[in-house]
This record gives C-alpha cells, structure tokens and sequence, in this order.
C-alpha cells in the first residue's frame, strides 16, 4: 500500500509541478509549528518536541478539486528523559497526500485527511549502558492524521493549524504528533 | 498577482520530498532495540548472559529446548529477559525460536546458532547441536508420589536416547488402565499434569516413539491421590438472583485436612438441577441464565468433588422490563380503552416490553404481582355492582347496574417487586398504565 501511494505522490507531484508552470488552478501554502509527539515503547511514554516546517499545494478546481500534497521537514525543540534514558527525534520528514472537501469555503473550518510516508529518526541514550546504550534509528513507513485550519483574521492569508498525525507504529514502538503552527496561503 | 516561480518552487519541494524519503517499509531502525533500551532504563539491567543449560545445547530434531536470557543489574539482581530480548536462528529451516524456547523442524543440519540481544548490549550466542538419537527408554517420577484429591499435579519424565544422551522429546501421558478415568485423568495427554477428582491410587505413564514408529511405553508409576479434602464450599461471585442472559463465574473452594485451601473448581463436577433455565461451564466455572419466569426459577447447583458436594441456590427471572402496556383480552396491542356491558365481563391483560440489549420479544406478563384498579368513575358507577380481581385485572359487571348511556372509568395496572413497591424499568420509569373503561348498557 505504502508503494502505491508514494507513486501516487510522485504522479500528483509531477502534476502539480506542471500545474505551476502552467499557472493551473492551485493554492500553495507554508506552515511553521511545534509539535508534542509521544514515543511509546515498552509501556513508557516519551514527549520530545519538534519544530515541522510545512509547504504544501492543493487542487483548487478540475477533476483533482480538494487534492492537495504536503512535505514536511522537522528539527528538534527539546529531548524527554524517562528513568535515565533520553530520547530525542533528530530529524523528521514526510510527504502527504491531503483530502479536503473541495466544498469548503474560505471562512470555513478546514478539516483535510492526510495519507502519507513519514521517516522518524531517534536518537536514545542510557548511560548505565556506557556506548551501548547511545543509538539512532530511523523508522519510515505509511503515516497517516488529520489537520484542522481556520482562518487568524478574516481577510487575511494567516490561519491557525492543529493536526494529529500517526508517524510510525509497529509491535514495539508508536510514534504520534499533535502540532499547531500558523499557515500562510499564498 | 502570485509569483509563478515561488509556486513553480513550492511544488517542486513536495516533489522532491516524495523522492527524498527511502523506500516503504520501517527504514534501518530496529524498533525493538528501542523498546528494549526503555525497558532496560526501568529494570536496571546492565549486563546479559545466556543462562547454562543441563544439555550442553544439544537438542533432539523431534524436541524443544528452553533457553534463558538472564539480565543483572548493579546490585546483582538477575531479571529473565526472555520474553523481551530479541531472538535469532542462523538458520532458520532447521526450528524457530520464540520467548527463548527453541523448537526443532525435525531435520538435521549443522552449525546451528541461537543468538539473543537486549538493548544494544553485547550479542549472546549459543551453538545447538541437533541429535537423530533413537529414543530408548522413558522413566516417569514424581517429586512426592502423592498429591491431594482435587488438584493438579506435575510429572516428569526422564528420557534415554541411543547416544546415551537424554531429550526433551514429545511424549503422551496416561493412566495405566483405563478404570482409573474416574480418578483422575490428563486433560491434555501432551503435557504431563494430571487433573485428580477422586480419591485412589492410580498408575502413570508415559510414551514416546521411536525413529521406527514403535511405542516406547514408560514404567507404571504408582502414585497416592490423597482422601484429604474436607469441605467443599461452591460460591459466586455476583448475585444468586440472575436474570435472563446475565452470566456469573462460580468457584469451588476446598479445605483440606492441613487447613489449606485451593480453588478446585476445575476439578470439581459442576451440575445445574435445570440445565434449561440455567447452564454450567464445567471448565470455567461460568453459569448463564438462559430461560427465566417472571416470579423467578429456583436452579440448584452442585459442584461435588471426591464425594464431598456443595450446592447453590440460584433464581433465574426474566430481564429487566423496560415498559408495561394494558392489552386486550385477545390481543397483543396496546389499547387506550376497554368496554364491557352491564352483566359482562373483560379480562385485560399486561404486556411487557424488554431494552433491545436482552434480545427478548415482548410478551404477555404472566407473573402474579401486580395490582389492577377503578378510579375516576363517572355519575352512576356503583362500586358494589362492579367486581375488579386487583391481582388479574377480571372485571365482572353486574346486570343489576343500572346505567342510562355509559359510565367510564380509569382502570391502572401496576408491576410489584418483592415488597410491593411499584417496579421501575429498565429506563427509570414505574412499570404502571392506565386506560379508560367504558360500561355500556
């Protein structure tokens, strides 16, 4: 599933960068936010926080009306420490495919679903383990969320975001975020 | 106007990002090393060793073999890792390896490594020599020779193979004769726990094949199922009045001669005296109420071990009514008014309603609790002319009542419980209805 949707990433991404140039219906957007992730692993919860840059399009009309794609690159803001142990997200990107009622007014709540890849780097560190104990994963696979925009001040291209997205999940670990930033539309 | 370029930029930012990202599927990180570290951060561990094993490594290709992963801490303190360390096979065709327990696939090979790890620290590995050895002897013992009636006990059996080494190899277990099913027996032949309920002396064994499909059949060992138990108390762990579907978990408990108790209720015979209104899990204990009445099923439950029984009185109703309805002799619909001519009678009945959650259609109200009544009466109504049964709802009018058009009246009906209180059901509402009676001349 993951492959079939990056190629239809890539296949909108192609699109879109041909829509820009052909000057096609598209409404472009960047966002900064800090995100509150929780890292679960071995029934322990760790919050490290992130900085997530945002750029993204989305079909403004046609066929692909409501479509959009979204990347997303982020840096650390802060590590957390759980008896002992410190964990830290290093680095973070993803590419999403977004999905929003292409009804949606521009003073309404925006509400748009978004599928996507996701790769988490984290960096732990237990002392009492000495060299052993300090090391970085990186953990990529189908992320998945939701995000949720409304508009600052009416009139002007400044909107407030909060979404929740699911980055990683397998049998050992879970990696979720919950951001909220400020978009501008251009 | 926009710039094309910024746009033109934009786009091609996400493009490139879908690109950047490696490929599908959980990239180079080991997520259980994750896991395992943030355990290690709670337990202390700081050190791992693969724990000595009796047989060396060797293992039967038709057997198992438990391997430990012990983890110490600072202070010494050892903690099994078993089921949260990472366990590996350098080859995986010849077993699997799940929590540290190693099951042959029943081939020989060679070269064969475990390798066990735990958060980062060193790798711990351990060679498996595979055996085709031909099984040639099974001797069964038992650490007491005796157990109380009632429980279980666990035997052991020592194998022999032709290179004079000794297996876990797979092996069935049973009494020597089959007249001692009644004392006990083992309810799964593969695992050698045997479950007693009767007093007695039994003989066990224990068989394996061998490479040639010959049955290799153990000595009998005699062994004591103790007389000890004393008393027998059966409880439950909800109400003993259940209604219609409601599920409860029964216990038996004994008390033996040492003044220990156990919960025997695996071992004990569960009965129901009315298996209609209410079943018996005999394994599990659980009791369903199937079928109740309105006034309540008395349902006695046995449970008897070693000839020792303990009985619980159970009463089975019916659920919890959500509505009553006044309803017609001969019928099942629900009436705003009734009438009855003078020298007439009419017998209006009671339908109940149930919440959907006790899937159970309506139906007529058939219990004996309930009180019917006359108020309201318009000119002319005379009480002594006028027969209301409060218990069935009967209304017998005389033909002596005299009556110029009609006379009305409201007749109400209410459901009882135990202290003559008007029931509430299932919605928080009292179970009462009333409707209009109309006498005709």
């Amino acid at each position: 599933m993951c492959k079939r949707l990056a190629l239809v990433i890539s296949a909108l991404s192609g699109l879109a960068s041909l829509g820009a140039q052909a000057d096609s219906p598209l409404a472009f957007h960047v966002s900064g936010q800090g995100v509150y992730t929780q890292v679960k692993a071995a029934s322990e919860k760790l919050s490290p926080s992130l900085f997530q840059l945002k750029a993204g399009i989305e079909f403004t009309d046609g066929m692909l009306d409501g479509i959009g794609l979204q990347g997303m690159v982020a840096a650390p803001m802060s590590d957390d420490k759980a008896n002992e142990l410190t964990l830290e997200i290093a680095q973070q990107s993803g590419i999403y495919l977004t999905l929003t009622n292409p009804d949606t007014q521009p003073e309404d709540l925006k509400v748009s679903i978004l599928l996507g890849y996701a790769s988490t780097e984290i960096e732990t560190n237990l002392p009492s383990l000495g060299e052993n104990g300090r090391n970085k994963d990186t953990f990529s696979d189908f992320s998945y969320g939701i995000t949720l925009q409304d508009r600052v001040i009416e009139g002007k291209p400044f909107y407030w975001t909060l979404d929740y997205l699911r980055y990683y999940n397998d049998d050992n670990l879970r990696v979720d975020g919950l951001g909220l930033g400020v978009t501008y539309a251009f | 106007m926009r710039s094309k370029g910024i746009h033109f930029s934009l786009a091609l930012l996400v493009s490139m990002g879908a690109f950047g990202l490696s490929g599908c599927g959980g990239g180079d990180g080991d997520s259980a090393r994750v896991a395992q570290t943030v355990d290690a951060s709670k337990n202390g561990v700081t050190n791992i060793a693969l724990a000595d094993t009796s047989t060396d490594g060797y293992v039967h290709i038709n057997g198992k073999l438990q391997f430990n992963l012990i983890g110490t801490d600072n202070t010494g303190k050892e903690i099994n890792l078993n089921n949260k360390a990472t366990w590996t096979l350098s080859d995986k065709s010849l077993g699997s390896v799940k929590n540290g327990l190693f099951t042959a696939a029943g081939k020989m090979g060679t070269g064969l490594v475990l390798s066990a790890s735990y958060a980062g620290l060193p790798t711990q590995t351990q060679d498996i020599v595979l055996s085709d050895a031909n099984l040639t002897e099974i001797v069964v013992s038992h650490p007491t020779g005796v157990v109380d009636v009632c429980k279980n006990t666990t035997f052991v059996a020592t194998t022999t193979f032709s290179d004079g080494k000794s297996y876990d190899y797979p092996l069935t277990w049973a009494l020597a004769d089959s007249a001692s099913a009644e004392f006990a027996s083992f309810a799964d032949e593969t695992k050698p726990e045997l479950s007693t309920k009767k007093s007695s002396v039994v003989k066990v064994v224990a068989r394996g094949k061998d490479t040639a499909d010959k049955i290799i059949t153990s000595n009998e060992l005699p062994f004591t199922i103790d007389n000890s138990l004393t008393k027998l108390t059966l409880k439950s762990n909800k109400s003993l009045e259940m209604r219609q579907g409601q599920t409860a978990t029964l216990t038996a408990t004994g008390d033996y001669k040492n003044s220990a108790s156990a919960d025997i209720t695996k071992n004990a015979s569960l009965t129901s005296s009315n298996p209609a209104a209410l079943t018996v899990n005999t394994t599990t204990g659980v009791i369903t109420a199937e079928s109740g009445s309105f006034n309540g099923t008395d349902v006695t439950v046995t449970a008897t071990c070693d000839g020792i029984p303990s009985t619980l009185s159970i009463k089975v109703t019916k659920p919890e009514i959500q509505k009553m309805e006044i309803v017609a002799k001969d019928s099942t619909t629900a009436t705003e008014s009734l009438s009855v001519s003078v020298g007439g009678n009419v017998e209006p009945r009671i339908k109940v309603t149930y919440p959907s959650s006790a899937a159970t259609d309506p139906e007529i109200y058939s219990g004996t609790n309930t009180l019917w009544e006359i108020s309201n009466t318009s000119t002319g109504y005379d009480s002594s002319k006028v027969t209301l049964d409060s218990k069935t709802g009967k209304i017998t009018i005389s033909s002596s009542l005299i009556v110029d058009t009609s006379i009305t009246a409201t007749l109400s009906a209410k459901l009882l419980d135990s202290d003559n209180k008007v029931m509430t059901g299932s919605d928080g509402t009292e179970l009462r209805d009333t409707i209009q009676l109309t006498i005709n001349r």
